[in-house]
């Protein structure tokens, strides 16, 4: 009996040393890893949220943890005293149309950097690059004066055209991305078949473009939403969007409540966004639209 | 079709994007380049000259510069260093690795301001960070952090913003190496540690210097998050030419360090890629 079981002890410790190695690398230390991610990014938020339903009646300071009583006022004050609802509305008409003027101007030039081989190929990407690159206060200010020349300044068309130019990058990376995942041939059968060249861009490429002119979209869409800068110098004071908003409450009056309501209103719909955009698009468009840069 | 005429084409298919970027930023160069030479002034008199030059090298914009660069250098090495075994966790497989990549990618999506915000709540006089180091017994009195002379809460809200987006581009390098040479490098008897150094670490310098180009220059040239969160004093040069173009209506000194952002970035991308390629050598 002896001589049957002391093997079988020796076989398990040395089987559940090997195993509790594995269980470390393999689980205890990606729980970690993402315990702490969660704590990181996740804290930050939750705070956020609990600052945007104090009850003033009840303020929250030290040492509380938690505010002692929640309650819908802070929201209800913001839309009710603040111009947040007329800001959200410009915010949105701006992106809406900054999208579509991004859209329009991406097609051809997507199309050419994905199909055509030419000299200077590699400064025409650099010459796309640069809105991100470049300093955004820099063209914001410059660019002002720019518009203050041509009599844009302060005025809703100057600032679509600005949000274009600093959303352009995005659109024309991912859709020249997508113009390359198409096979030459299925454009080139097209025409062989006796499609023009209108015909083949609507039934051809458009339809396997959708994927591509969807992220290039949502991400032009929210560069616009996300914008400081450049409405700051260009909009204020005729036009307030959701970030000015938010700085104002950051810098000039300090209200931590507001900001916190400001800043969830700024933030949920982008992260909505981008999370229907992860579920429906299968290909990996965040490296697409910031990697191989 | 000619080869003149393709040319032709591919030009006036690329005009309306390519163009526009070009020509829109054209203009902003232009008007930045004029207006420090005294021309364009809207308020006093136009006069060409190196009057403005003159002026901007003071001691506050030196300080301004001293600061922004600091705190650029700061937060991208920073990042480099946590993005870079962060991207070599996730090229394996792992438990739960879905939920941990949708967890970090969300400050990506964050406007800087909001990331400005939320960072400010937790590292605030009475904030949760320092009452936990309190709780702890580390430090005794809160720690200053938002505010304070060296950029501390700037640093620390620029590496919150801009990890996710450093591991990205980490990630999505190392995932260009071919697997042949590590698998090459592994049959022949190399370690981990080797196969990093010899392998991983070289090949993928090159990518890895684009994203932390980005990111620096990024950080160099910011005004809101150094408005919310910074010193009083140095302000960063971002927030120095805007304070002369709107505050102080002197738009030549502006215009002059615009064009000490725009330099001095280029300058520094030539240094850190110089670096980079030293030490892959």
């Amino acid at each position: 009996m002896a001589a049957t079981t002391r093997p079988t002890v020796s076989k398990s410790s040395l089987l559940s040393k090997k195993q509790l190695l594995l269980f470390t690398r393999g689980t205890v230390f990606p729980l970690v890893m993402l315990v702490g991610a969660i704590v990181i990014i996740g804290l930050p938020l939750l705070m956020a949220v609990l600052w945007s339903l104090v009850n003033p009646d009840f303020p929250w300071s030290y040492p509380d943890v938690f505010p002692p009583h929640l309650s819908l006022f802070q929201w209800d004050f913001v839309f009710r005293f603040t111009d947040i609802t007329k800001a959200i509305l410009t915010s949105y008409t701006i992106a809406t149309l900054a999208t579509l003027l991004a859209f329009i101007l991406s097609l051809t030039p997507s199309y050419a950097i994905a199909n055509y081989d030419f000299p200077g190929k590699e400064t025409i990407r650099i010459i796309v690059l640069l809105p991100i690159i470049l300093p955004g206060m820099v063209v914001a200010l410059f660019l002002s004066r720019v518009f203050q020349f041509l009599g844009l300044s302060q005025s809703l068309l100057g600032l679509v055209l600005g949000h274009t130019l600093l959303g352009l990058p995005y659109m024309l990376r991912l859709l020249s991305t997508s113009f390359e995942a198409i096979p030459r041939e299925i454009g080139d059968a097209a025409s062989n078949l006796g499609a023009t060249n209108f015909y083949r861009f609507r039934d051809v490429y458009i339809p396997m473009l959708l994927p591509g002119i969807f992220a290039g979209s949502i991400f032009t869409f929210i560069t616009s939403l996300e914008e400081f800068s450049l409405t700051f110098v260009i909009g204020t004071p005729t036009y307030q969007t959701i970030p000015t908003i938010l700085f104002a409450y950051l810098g000039y009056h300090f209200v931590r409540t507001n900001a916190a309501v400001v800043s969830l209103i700024l933030m949920v719909p982008n992260v909505i966004l981008l999370f229907i955009a992860d579920r429906f698009l299968k290909t990996d468009f965040l490296t697409a639209a910031y990697g191989k840069l | 079709m000619t080869k003149k005429n393709h040319t032709l084409t591919i030009l006036l298919l690329l005009f309306p994007g390519v163009g526009y970027i070009a020509l829109m930023l054209a203009a902003v160069l232009v008007m930045t380049v004029l207006q420090s030479m005294g021309l364009f002034n809207f308020t006093g008199i136009s006069q060409f000259g190196f009057q403005e030059w003159v002026e901007v090298f003071n001691q506050q914009t030196w300080d301004a510069f001293a600061y922004s660069t600091k705190v650029a250098f700061a937060s991208s090495l920073m990042c480099m260093i946590l993005a870079y075994p962060l991207a070599l966790f996730l090229r394996r497989e792992f438990l739960a690795k879905k939920y941990f990549t949708a967890v970090i990618r969300m400050p990506l999506f964050m406007p800087a301001l909001v990331a400005a915000f939320l960072i400010l709540n937790v590292i605030a006089y009475h904030g949760i960070f320092n009452e936990f180091l309190i709780r702890l017994g580390i430090i005794r009195e809160p720690l200053r952090l938002t505010h304070d002379d060296w950029g501390l809460g700037v640093v620390g809200i620029q590496i919150w913003k801009n990890l996710p987006f450093q591991t990205l581009i980490v990630t999505s390098v190392l995932a260009s190496i071919q697997s042949d040479l590590e698998n090459a490098a592994k049959n022949l008897g190399a370690g981990p540690w080797q196969v990093f150094r010899d392998i991983l670490f070289p090949l993928s310098i090159p990518g890895i210097v684009t994203g932390v180009v980005l990111v620096f220059i990024g950080i160099f040239g910011d005004y809101a998050i150094n408005t919310v969160a910074g010193p009083k004093y140095p302000p960063s040069l971002a927030i120095r030419m805007y304070a002369n173009a709107n505050i102080f209506n002197d738009w030549g000194q502006a215009a002059c360090i615009a064009i000490i952002i725009i330099i001095s970035s280029m300058i520094y991308t030539w240094i850190i890629t110089r670096v980079a390629r030293f030490a892959t050598r």
